[in-house]
């Protein structure tokens, strides 16, 4: 399957592409007061609010760097009702889609926390790839602080 | 403090004792003179005495007529004759009548009430009694015969008894009177004998106090007088001890007096403390002088040495200044050679400066060549930047085509080859610009040291010019140096010829001065003898102070 390639501190992770409705260039993000760490702000995309979502607070590896190749990924959000919203996710090295067998090997995940929120690990060539799950990355507490659309 | 006689000064005992004599003198004087006064006849303590032997003397008058009375009685007892008879009895009137008289005075006088009482009382009355009985009883018996018994009768028993009345009482008073007078002489005797004593006492009492404040006064004065007398004796002999001091004891003139002796023994002792360290100080400088002198002569002994080796130096000095006076002249000619020599250089010097200028300014254009192509390096990195963002751009698009190539499925396949070429060429371009970024950035690490190396050089060139200037004027200065050189040598010459004039005075001076040393020597052998007297008199001063213990 098709997926797309990013990095979060020193992991290298990945997201199916299926998943994703957008990569688009950091833009300049309204950041409301009294928001949430992990919450890196609100930009407009084709007239919604559309929060983003640092990846690099959310998962505690610091702050995103601030590269050309760190962009944010909109991807679509399934909500009671039926209906969907999106939101961003800020991450570092957005810039490649690879081609992975779906039915690699899986690595047994380490008893800690966050390596379980980053989702199932996977061996992919010579890289230790973690395919990122985005019901586990976005625990209900976290969705609930998201603002409102 | 107990009182002491010697605490007052002898002016005021003696004053004291003058007083005291005087004092004295008068009072016995006045008592003397009181004394008589009393005493004397008709004095006040006479005057009783003369009245009682008055009164005693008034006193007998009529009791003597009153015995003549009798006497008559007695003679009319015997008297026949009438013409006798008559007579006697007209005495007998008489009589009476003359006592009558007397009494009479008698009483008039008589002041004293005890004996007047007496008087009338016992005399009186004694004395009437009689003449009563003698006129009543006796008388009219006269001449008649034959009363004869009876007449001696009467008269041998009333008259008689009347009389020996009378006579007693008479006496009695007598008596009386001669006792009281008695006793008023034993008490003027006695008064007077008492006066006298008191008087001799205190006249010899004032004579012992007069004579024992003389004796004490006279004996503090002649003591004193004497201790003075001794130590002032023995300050003029010479040979005294002069840290004793006379006792001060008593507060009167003596005491100053002897306070005087010693301070002024006190100055003399300090005197002659300090002739004796200023003799002594004399000795030792004495002393020194005659080591000076040795030493002085010593000295003009060494002058004199010395003034011969100065004759011989200025002698050698005379031959240098003419060995030298040749060496200037070859050492002139030296140094023309050497300003011609430093005018050549000036002039090579002169055409470097010029090379280093045109360095210099070949310096500034390599430098401002340098910097155009720094600015051209920058315009290199402003477009790599741009063909970075356009290779991002390209990846991005590449992305979001791949994205959509998979929404279009079976169709969107051939697309998304085509997505994954683009983002390959996208990835290749970032890489090849990586490289010219890292090629520029070492293009403008090399320009910048190199600016820096040329301004160091352009700086060291400059320094360098500054320096060729430097040398230009140093070797400008020494030219001039030598030119005034040669006119120094002119003044050494004639400086030298001066010289030899002066060797030659010096010369002239050290001979005059040789027998002034010699003189010198003459009289430091007087000063000598001077300085030998001075301390044989200075011995001769402390042996005379010596005399003195202090």
């Amino acid at each position: 399957m098709l997926v797309l390639m990013f990095q979060i501190g020193d992991n290298r992770l990945a997201l199916d592409i299926r998943r994703v409705r957008e990569v688009v260039p950091r833009v300049h993000l309204d950041r409301p007061t009294m928001a949430p760490d992990w919450l890196a702000g609100l930009f407009v995309y084709r007239g919604h609010p559309v929060p983003v979502l640092d990846l690099h607070h959310l998962l505690g590896a610091g702050e995103c760097p601030p590269h050309l190749s760190s962009r944010i990924i909109l991807v679509p959000l399934e909500r009671e009702g039926g209906d969907e919203r999106l939101i961003g996710l800020l991450a570092a090295q957005v810039a490649d889609i690879r081609e992975i067998n779906a039915n690699a090997p899986s690595m047994p995940s380490l008893d800690s926390s966050s390596q379980a929120r980053l989702g199932q690990t996977l061996v992919e060539g010579d890289t230790i790839l973690h395919l990122l799950d985005l019901d586990h990355l976005l625990p209900d507490p976290v969705r609930k602080r998201l603002p409102p659309p | 403090m107990r009182w002491r006689l010697t605490d007052y000064s002898i002016r005021a005992r003696l004053y004291v004792l003058g007083v005291l004599a005087f004092s004295s003198t008068l009072i016995v004087l006045l008592a003397a003179i009181y004394l008589v006064y009393q005493y004397r006849v008709e004095g006040p303590r006479h005057i009783p005495i003369k009245y009682k032997r008055m009164t005693r003397a008034e006193v007998a008058p009529p009791s003597i007529y009153l015995i003549e009375l009798y006497l008559v009685l007695q003679e009319l007892e015997t008297l026949t004759k009438p013409e006798e008879i008559r007579e006697r009895l007209t005495q007998v009137d008489e009589l009476a009548k003359q006592y009558d008289r007397k009494y009479a005075e008698a009483i008039e006088r008589l002041t004293n009430s005890t004996f007047r009482r007496r008087m009338e009382n016992e005399i009186d009355r004694t004395a009437r009694e009689l003449i009563r009985v003698a006129r009543t009883e006796y008388l009219p018996l006269i001449g008649q015969p034959g009363m004869q018994a009876k007449i001696s009768e009467v008269l041998r028993t009333r008259i008689l008894q009347a009389f020996r009345e009378h006579r007693k009482a008479a006496t009695e008073m007598d008596q009386a009177l001669q006792r009281e007078i008695d006793h008023l002489d034993e008490q003027l005797i006695s008064d007077a004998r008492t006066s006298l004593f008191w008087l001799a006492v205190v006249s010899i009492g004032m004579l012992i106090v007069g004579t024992l404040i003389a004796y004490l006064t006279m004996r503090g004065i002649v003591e004193g007088t004497q201790v003075l007398i001794h130590r002032v004796e023995e300050m003029s002999l010479g040979t005294s001890d002069l840290t004793v001091r006379i006792p001060v004891e008593t507060r009167d003139e003596m005491g100053r007096l002897a306070e005087g002796i010693n301070k002024m023994i006190a100055k003399i002792q300090s005197i002659v403390l300090k002739v004796r360290e200023s003799s002594i100080q004399l000795l030792s400088t004495a002393s020194e002088i005659a080591a000076t002198a040795r030493e002085q002569e010593a000295t003009v002994q060494g002058f004199s040495s010395s003034t011969t080796q100065v004759a011989a130096a200025v002698r050698e000095i005379t031959a240098t200044s003419k060995e030298l006076s040749g060496a200037m002249n070859e050492v002139n000619e030296r140094a023309n050679q050497a300003a011609m020599l430093a005018n050549t250089g000036r002039s090579r010097l002169v055409s470097m400066e010029a090379t280093m200028n045109h360095l210099v300014e070949s310096t500034a254009s390599i430098s401002s060549k340098l910097a155009m192509i720094r600015e051209k390096a920058d315009n290199i990195t402003m477009v790599v930047t741009t063909i970075t963002k356009v290779a991002d751009q390209t990846n991005l698009l590449s992305i979001n085509a791949a994205i959509e190539a998979e929404k279009a499925g079976e169709y969107g396949r051939g697309f998304l080859v085509v997505a994954r070429e683009i983002r390959r060429l996208a990835d290749q371009t970032a890489v090849a610009t990586l490289d010219i970024e890292n090629m520029v950035r070492h293009m403008q690490e090399a320009v910048t040291s190199g600016v820096m190396q040329m301004d160091k050089f352009s700086e060291e060139v400059r320094s360098g010019v500054g320096k060729v200037a430097e040398i230009n004027g140093q070797t400008g200065k020494i030219i001039e140096e030598v030119h005034g050189l040669t006119a120094r040598y002119c003044e050494v010459n004639e400086g030298m010829k001066n010289q030899a004039i002066g060797a030659e005075q010096i010369n002239e001076a050290m001979a005059s001065m040789a027998s002034n040393i010699r003189q010198t020597a003459a009289s430091l052998e007087e000063f000598k003898r001077a300085t030998d007297h001075l301390r044989s008199s200075v011995e001769l001063l402390n042996q005379e102070i010596a005399q003195f213990k202090s």
